[in-house]
């Protein structure tokens, strides 16, 4: 088909311009469906604790019917990065995995937990409660922690903004009290003494 | 924007659990567990002491007859023990042909008696045994008491009386006689 009149030839032209233009004015302002991309980024709280010196207590002479120390302490050193929102306290339990054989000949005759005593002399600053006085490891499990009857909480330190990261430094003193026991049997008496740290 | 009542909720609902989780995180951390090994050693104790009697003097010596020791020795034996089956006192001259000594004049331990009332010789019998393991002298020696250690841990106080028995001994020469006796427990 030829276009012979002038004016139809501009109104085609028109139109081919124009149909262009609109259906660019309809894409602008056209969105997709959202999508979204999850961000996580986690510091894991750190607790960890270890012996530093006296991880072998040796007690030559033990005497019957009387309260023997053992010369030199067990140096604990504790240490954490927490969030004081979501961490109570934190708590060094120690303990005897069976109570009635804490220490043992070997040969059948038992020293139980409650026989062997624990004291903390603390570090700086003092803990929220500790055994300032050699106490008998018959407490209970703390937080999943240690065994019922068999445990001593050697410190709990309730935690805070001023607290939350810390490193300090304890000494377990320990002592086998035999007053009041009946009479061993002579020989070498031998046990582990367990000690972990826990958040409440 | 308006929030549907259904969208209000699941932002809470995302709120509360975004500021839950941590806290459940920290709560029973746990460090690394750390051991303290312990030996603690309660040696075997086998003990003598005399309580009285330690010097024992005769001021009259007479020949040919019985002298008696005026007081016992009086001796306490101590024992804690993990083995054994008896504990024994033996005394004991280190040269039984010299026992006592005046110079060269010799009373020897066939001429010295004990016994012990509550232990084995009852009555007196001269220092003429053997050794008992590693302790005593052959010939110079006596028992004293042998003691059950059925209880390990025990002791038990006896007198010595001591005896110079000259009968039938030549006349001796006059003088002081000394010499010293020796005791010592044993477990056997």
């Amino acid at each position: 088909m030829t276009l012979h009149r002038p004016w139809l030839r501009l109104l085609l032209l028109t139109a081919l311009v124009a149909v262009p233009e609109e259906q660019a004015a309809a894409q602008a302002g056209t969105v997709s469906t959202a999508r979204i991309v999850s961000l996580a980024a986690t510091k894991t709280g750190k607790l960890t604790m270890g012996v530093i010196s006296g991880a072998a207590q040796t007690l030559g002479t033990l005497t019957d019917n009387t309260t023997n120390n053992f010369p030199t302490p067990v140096v604990i050193q504790t240490q954490w990065d927490l969030n004081p929102g979501q961490t109570g306290s934190v708590n060094v339990i120690g303990w005897f995995a069976t109570p009635s054989q804490a220490l043992t000949n070997g040969v059948g005759t038992n020293i139980p937990s409650s026989r062997m005593k624990g004291m903390l002399t603390p570090g700086a600053p003092a803990p929220t409660s500790f055994p300032a006085t050699f106490t008998a490891f018959t407490q209970n499990a703390v937080g999943g922690i240690g065994t019922a009857g068999g445990s001593l909480r050697l410190f709990q330190i309730n935690i805070s903004g001023a607290n939350k990261t810390q490193t300090r430094t304890d000494n377990l003193s320990l002592q086998l009290d035999l007053t009041g026991a009946g009479v061993l049997p002579p020989g070498t008496y031998s046990g582990t003494l367990n000690i972990e740290a826990v958040t409440q | 924007m308006k929030l549907s009542t259904k969208g209000t909720l699941l932002g809470a609902v995302a709120a509360i659990l975004v500021g839950v989780s941590p806290a459940v995180a920290q709560v029973g951390l746990t460090s690394s567990l750390a051991t303290v090994n312990i030996n603690a050693t309660k040696s075997s104790v086998l003990s003598l002491l005399i309580n009285s009697g330690g010097t024992q003097t005769l001021a009259s010596l007479t020949d040919n007859t019985t002298n008696n020791f005026a007081s016992p020795v009086n001796v306490t034996t101590t024992w804690d023990l993990n083995a054994g089956s008896n504990v024994v006192l033996v005394g004991s001259f280190a040269t039984p042909a010299q026992a006592l000594a005046s110079g060269a004049n010799f009373i020897t331990t066939q001429y010295i008696k004990g016994r012990v009332t509550t232990g084995t010789p009852t009555s007196y019998t001269a220092f003429t045994q053997a050794g008992v393991g590693t302790i005593g002298t052959a010939g110079g020696s006596l028992t004293l008491f042998t003691q059950s250690t059925a209880s390990l841990a025990g002791n038990r106080t006896d007198n010595l009386d001591l005896q110079i028995d000259l009968t039938g001994h030549a006349n001796l020469i006059p003088g002081t006689y000394t010499g010293t006796l020796n005791l010592q427990a044993i477990v056997q």
